[in-house]
């Protein structure tokens, strides 16, 4: 009976936090900077090269002088906004105008081949809603959990935690070739090392200058590495060539029929995606993967996937829209992004006097469901806009990258001067810009470079204090069931990176897992049972 | 077997990142060590030994593994196809370009005076569009023309030997250095109003 009124209250005090928010959001203004953020990231979404961490990290700068509440209201909208723009692209260029909508384009170019892109943007718009609806379920219900959890952690967990975030995600966003995702994720912690460490005061790889005592500012470090290196990127490709849309109002019209049809699938796709989210740094464009094949694997319409799909359009567009929320759970509760876009979020609400991680229930409550309520008037916005602007936001795609991308360059050196007011931040910016290019055409991924300069500085304090605190006796390591499971996943990363070990481990999982399995048979009466 | 272009480049940056953590650790060596108010454990060089020695691990697989795909032989290999190498070069093109703008004028000065904010940008902006634009201008006033004339036909008709003049060979590039010019004024005088002015942001 106890458990049943703790159960109650708990969704009691949920609603009530969320009507609050909602009672504070509902203003003119700020629906506003809903309109213009979602506006403005479905924008930057549809244009090929430029993504969503760029995006969210230029907006970052540009808008840390506004009142708290609204600067972090356009970031939300902007992010969920870039995410469900991409998928436009996706289906009229075959090139995902972001990350995240590479698996829109499997199913979602062949459909606009057939004269069929108004329906199947009707279809990314439902998907989007939906996936971003799920995801914002669980980061309201999930993340006061966690963060009550985190509470648990000890410093070495810390530590264990950000190797396995730079594992996981060296080896989910480069599945091909995880050594160079997790070289790039390593790279991102020596990164942090730069400037004054944060114990004894002592300066690291300064090399004499004053300014590199601050370390290397993030910020100006995104916006060289998604903004100035997306510029040179979309510089360096060659020019799409757009399928002809005459998209009418009534042909992007959401079809209830497809999302009965398919609520198994939107489901599935919605909880992997907001999954795939919070796993550190690994965020959108894998959520999407993860839930075409899931959904693929499940389909009765096999045959049709990659030939024009509406399953698959939907699970794509679900499974990366999930995945926001997704990725502010482990930001809100521990202070790790779950994704590059999340990353930057995470410096913004720094810089906003927030502080996340796992006293945040403690000390401001009522933040996570704000987030969450930007999340919901994110969704409705990408909902409303994305029927109603289509035509008009279609011109987007037709604007000539010269002409764009000077302005977009001349954005990324006030937005890295902005915060500091100071020159070297844009030589930063540079700097990142130019090294960003070159790893990313030679195929090392940019989400755990970002992950290792955000996670640096707490793997850093984190694993000197703890070698401090126990004096050196590394059984620590060993003492507690969190950072044993920590320990193991982290092994468990590294063993199913390699196809040597990969066999052997999953043969050993079956044997482990062939109990539970008959049990299950047993108990619904369909296994083979004993 | 011919290298490929990716196994060369992997040889190159596993050298680099070789280095990269060779140097971290000597650094990281000669970092304070325990002693005085710095306790055993907590030395401020151990990370980035650390994380020194594992960068120059992975480099060494990475050596490996691209020596084994023939990476080292880097003369050897097919050559860049024309589209590649257009590429390429707008992508050094963008690169000086945003670099000198960004470092080069920005808070630089000439003979003693400042070079103003608002001139470096106008001056970066027009000149990014004409240099990128310059060879798709016949091609675009060709489409604008044929736009106009499609949408307006009997404006056209009517315009199009009052225009005659304007149209010949060399009609396409004023227009474009026009436009460029236009747009760059009206871009930076936006920004500089908008940050300035409503943003309260001081620039560079």
């Amino acid at each position: 009976m106890d458990s049943l009124l703790s159960f109650f209250g708990y969704f009691a005090t949920t609603f009530g936090f969320v009507g609050t928010a909602v009672a504070k959001f509902a203003q003119l203004e700020m629906i506003v900077f809903v309109i213009g953020g979602t506006l403005l990231g479905m924008a930057i979404g549809m244009l090929p090269g430029l993504t969503a961490t760029m995006g969210v990290a230029l907006l970052t700068t540009l808008t840390y002088r506004m009142e708290s509440s609204s600067a972090l209201m356009i970031l939300v909208c902007l992010y969920v906004g870039a995410i469900y723009g991409g998928s436009r692209s996706a289906i009229l260029l075959n090139i995902p105008g972001t990350p995240a909508n590479a698996a829109t384009t499997v199913d979602g170019y062949p459909l606009a081949k057939a004269g069929m892109a108004g329906p199947a943007m009707g279809v990314a718009t439902t998907g989007s809603f939906l996936g971003t609806v799920i995801g914002m379920f669980f980061l309201a219900t999930v993340a006061p959990l966690l963060a009550d959890y985190a509470l648990k952690f000890q410093t070495h967990e810390f530590m264990w935690l950000a190797i396995f975030g730079i594992l996981i995600a060296g080896q989910l966003t480069a599945i091909d070739d995880p050594l160079k995702g997790w070289i790039a994720g390593f790279l991102g912690l020596s990164v942090a090392m730069i400037g004054q460490e944060g114990l004894y005061m002592t300066d690291r790889f300064t090399f004499g200058f004053t300014e590199m005592q601050g370390g290397i500012n993030l910020i100006p470090a995104m916006v060289g590495a998604f903004g100035f290196s997306e510029v040179i990127s979309v510089m360096h490709a060659r020019r799409a060539e757009i399928v002809k849309s005459a998209a009418k109002l009534r042909d992007v019209l959401p079809d209830l029929g497809h999302v009965f049809k398919y609520r198994r699938t939107i489901a599935r796709s919605g909880v992997l995606g907001t999954i795939i989210g919070v796993i550190p740094g690994v965020g959108e464009d894998i959520g999407a993967w993860v839930s075409y094949a899931a959904a693929r694997r499940a389909s009765k319409e096999k045959e049709k996937f990659g030939k024009g799909s509406i399953e698959g359009l939907m699970a794509a567009e679900t499974g990366n829209s999930a995945a926001p929320p997704g990725a502010l759970i482990p930001v809100l509760t521990l202070g790790i992004p779950g994704s590059a876009p999340a990353a930057v979020l995470l410096a913004a609400m720094v810089i906003h006097g927030v502080r996340p991680g796992p006293m945040i229930m403690i000390e401001s409550p009522s933040f996570v469901y704000e987030v969450v309520v930007m999340m919901l008037f994110a969704a409705l916005a990408i909902l409303v806009l994305g029927i109603l602007l289509t035509p008009v936001l279609l011109k987007v795609l037709s604007i000539r990258r010269e002409r764009l991308m000077p302005i977009v360059f001349v954005l990324c050196v006030i937005g890295s001067y902005a915060i500091s007011q100071r020159m070297f931040d844009v030589w930063v910016m540079v700097i990142f810009g130019m090294l960003g290019f070159m790893l990313r055409q030679m195929k090392y991924p940019m989400a755990p470079l970002v992950l290792g300069i955000v996670l640096g500085d707490i793997f850093d304090k984190s694993f000197r204090r703890s070698w401090v605190i126990h004096d050196g006796d590394l059984s620590f390591f060993l003492g507690r069931p969190i950072s044993l499971v920590l320990i193991a996943c982290c092994i468990l990363t590294l063993v199913m990176s390699f196809s040597t070990t990969r066999k052997p481990v999953a043969a050993l999982w079956n044997l482990l897992m062939q109990p539970f399995r008959m049990l299950a048979g047993a108990v619904t009466g369909k296994g083979k049972g004993p | 077997m011919s290298p490929t272009p990716m196994a060369k480049a992997d040889f190159l940056t596993s050298l680099v990142f070789f280095v990269l953590g060779l140097y971290m650790i000597v650094e990281g060596l000669g970092m304070p060590g325990a002693g005085g108010f710095i306790e055993a454990g907590g030395e401020p060089g151990r990370v980035p030994v650390l994380l020194g020695a594992i960068i120059a691990i992975f480099a060494i697989v990475l050596l490996l593994r691209s020596v084994a795909q023939g990476g080292h032989r880097l003369r050897d290999g097919e050559k860049l196809d024309p589209e590649e190498v257009r590429g390429y070069r707008r992508t050094a093109l963008t690169a000086v370009g945003c670099s000198f703008y960004a470092v080069g004028l920005l808070g630089s000065s000439v003979a003693g005076w400042a070079v103003p904010y608002a001139g470096a940008t106008c001056l970066f902006i027009f000149l990014f569009i004409v240099g990128f634009e310059w060879e798709f201008a016949p091609e675009i006033g060709a489409r604008r023309w044929a736009w106009f004339s499609g949408k307006w036909p009997s404006a056209a008709a009517s315009l199009s030997g009052l225009l005659a003049p304007l149209r010949g060979r060399r009609a396409p590039y004023a227009w474009l250095l026009f436009v460029s010019f236009v747009q760059s004024v009206l871009v930076t005088a936006a920004v500089t109003y908008l940050f300035e002015q409503q943003f309260y942001v001081r620039l560079p």
